[in-house]
């Protein structure tokens, strides 16, 4: 259990979890089993199985047109999968998945909808104080009035995740969200959703290219390539994580290099 | 200092090449060098202005004129809004009517003039339906486009975040398609303007166009020249509500 890997200060690295002693007794939230799903003659996923658990936060990583987007669609109702089965609490999912709320990577805001409004997007009754209230957790008091046009690419990125998170989801579905925010503001936003993430005890999958990222974020990364499960490797560092330590470079570099290395089927 | 001067004179610029062509018209005719048979001087044109609506003869026109824009633009406008929004909308509407209502747009509204007073007379009926039928296609290609060609990323994550039916329709649907409607709308009034001076010229006993015909059997030159400044007015007039809508409604594009 305890490998032989020191952080950048030399202390030891305790890797006192493994990912089946932190996750192994919680409920299982989705089970998919040999998940295939073709568009017309093209096979973009060829028999995925995954098992999530409760509280997990599970990335997704491989090359583009892998199929890792087309799975958390999947996952999300918009998709229906060609063969195979997407299970939730043990109950086949059919149509959108109400209890999953999905951020997108180009936002989709209502460009006509205040802030406030466009968070507050599909719900009814009294919901107007929660909504400014979300926002003030994502860090953008201040902003309920503004409209969506004048706001920068991170302050988006923020409605997006207050939009998602207002409705109290059990899963947490973040399609590359970051991936054209600018470095800094991106690292800003990874301890964001950390931090949304531990505090409301959420399921997250995050599909993301950015190795890097998945490692930073992550319990545990699913490599997918030519549209199976290549690898599903635990992240059992503490955090929040050092993007500095020798430890995390050695998953980042691990993934990479099986990233770069194509499969051999 | 120096950019708010430059400022008022940008606000000026627009109206200078008016004012200067005015002031030249108004100086040839007082010279003489104009006849008032061939083109009245502006001030003669705001005399007979005057005169005619202190006889009543003008808000008669005018009041007439508006009343069949009108009529005829609502009854028109609805139509084809309904109709664009149900083909935009449903399928099988779309499959049923769409093809059918490209075709008539194609029949130039104008041309039905001679039916028109053979079916209807010169009463207020065909000049109504001439209306209507010129602003019923304008209408109805931008609200069906609009509709139709939503961003459907919206429209998804619409659905992924609890949206569906009726309200799927009014929170992004509607909004999505409401740009492409108004500039129907715009253009509809144009048209509506245009279809009504030509159908008030041609057979009427009453209206701002039939105003202007009278005249010219008694050569009043003034009242020609009144009528069609008129319908410029309202022209714009039309043109500064519809713009106005626009920036409430499309409030949200200007920010």
């Amino acid at each position: 259990m305890v490998t032989g890997l020191r952080q950048a200060d030399d202390r030891p690295v305790t890797v006192l979890h493994s990912q089946d002693e932190l996750y192994g007794s919680k409920k299982v939230v989705l089970e998919l089993r040999n998940i295939r799903k073709h568009y017309q003659d093209q096979q973009v996923l060829k028999g995925v199985n995954l098992t999530i658990r409760e509280g997990e936060f599970v990335a997704i990583i491989g090359r583009s047109g892998c199929g890792k987007s087309t799975l958390l669609r999947l996952i999300a109702g918009l998709e229906q999968q060609t063969e195979g089965e997407v299970e939730q609490n043990r109950q086949p999912l059919a149509g959108i998945n109400h209890s999953a709320r999905l951020m997108f990577q180009n936002g989709r805001f209502l460009p006509w909808k205040k802030v406030v409004d466009n968070v507050g997007i599909g719900l009814n009754g009294n919901w107007k104080k929660s909504a400014v209230e979300a926002l003030e957790a994502v860090g953008l008091s201040g902003f309920a009035d503004k409209y969506p046009l004048t706001l920068s690419g991170g302050q988006k990125q923020r409605v997006a995740l207050a939009r998602a998170l207002i409705n109290q989801p059990e899963l947490l579905l973040l399609d590359e969200p970051l991936g054209a925010l600018d470095a800094l503001t991106r690292m800003e936003m990874q301890d964001l959703i950390e931090k949304v993430w531990k505090k409301q005890g959420l399921t997250c999958i995050l599909v993301t290219h950015d190795v890097e990222e998945a490692v930073r974020l992550a319990d545990r990364v699913i490599l997918l390539e030519q549209g199976v499960v290549s690898e599903d490797l635990a992240i059992p560092l503490e955090r929040p994580r050092t993007r500095t330590s020798a430890s995390f470079n050695h998953y980042t570099e691990q993934l990479l290099y099986k990233l770069l290395t194509p499969k051999n089927n | 200092m120096k950019i708010n001067v430059r400022k008022d004179l940008m606000h000026v610029l627009p109206w200078l090449i008016p004012i200067v062509l005015l002031l030249v018209w108004q100086g040839l005719s007082s010279l003489g060098v104009l006849s008032a048979t061939v083109l009245p001087s502006p001030l003669g044109v705001i005399r007979a202005g005057i005169r005619l609506f202190k006889s009543g003869e003008l808000m008669n026109n005018l009041g007439i004129s508006l009343y069949r824009a009108m009529s005829g633009f609502l009854i028109g406008g609805i139509t084809g809004f309904v109709l664009g929004l149900c083909n935009g909308i449903f399928k099988v509407s779309d499959s049923l009517f769409d093809s059918s209502v490209q075709m008539l747009r194609n029949v130039p509204h104008l041309s039905l003039i001679p039916l028109m007073i053979l079916w209807f007379g010169i009463g207020e009926t065909p000049k109504i339906v001439l209306v209507a039928l010129g602003v019923l296609f304008p209408i109805y290609i931008n609200t069906y486009h609009g509709i139709k060609y939503v961003d459907k990323e919206l429209v998804e994550m619409g659905q992924a975040y609890g949206l569906n039916g009726l309200s799927l329709f009014t929170h992004i649907i509607f909004p999505g398609a409401l740009s492409s409607i108004l500039v129907g709308v715009r253009y509809a009034l144009g048209v509506m303007w245009t279809t009504l001076i030509v159908a008030e010229t041609i057979s009427s006993n009453s209206g701002i166009g039939y105003m202007a015909m009278n005249a010219r059997e008694f050569m009043q030159m003034d009242v020609i020249v009144l009528s069609i400044l008129i319908y410029a007015l309202l022209g714009k007039c039309s043109d500064l509500i519809a713009k106005l809508f626009e920036r409430r409604w499309l409030r949200w594009s200007q920010v």
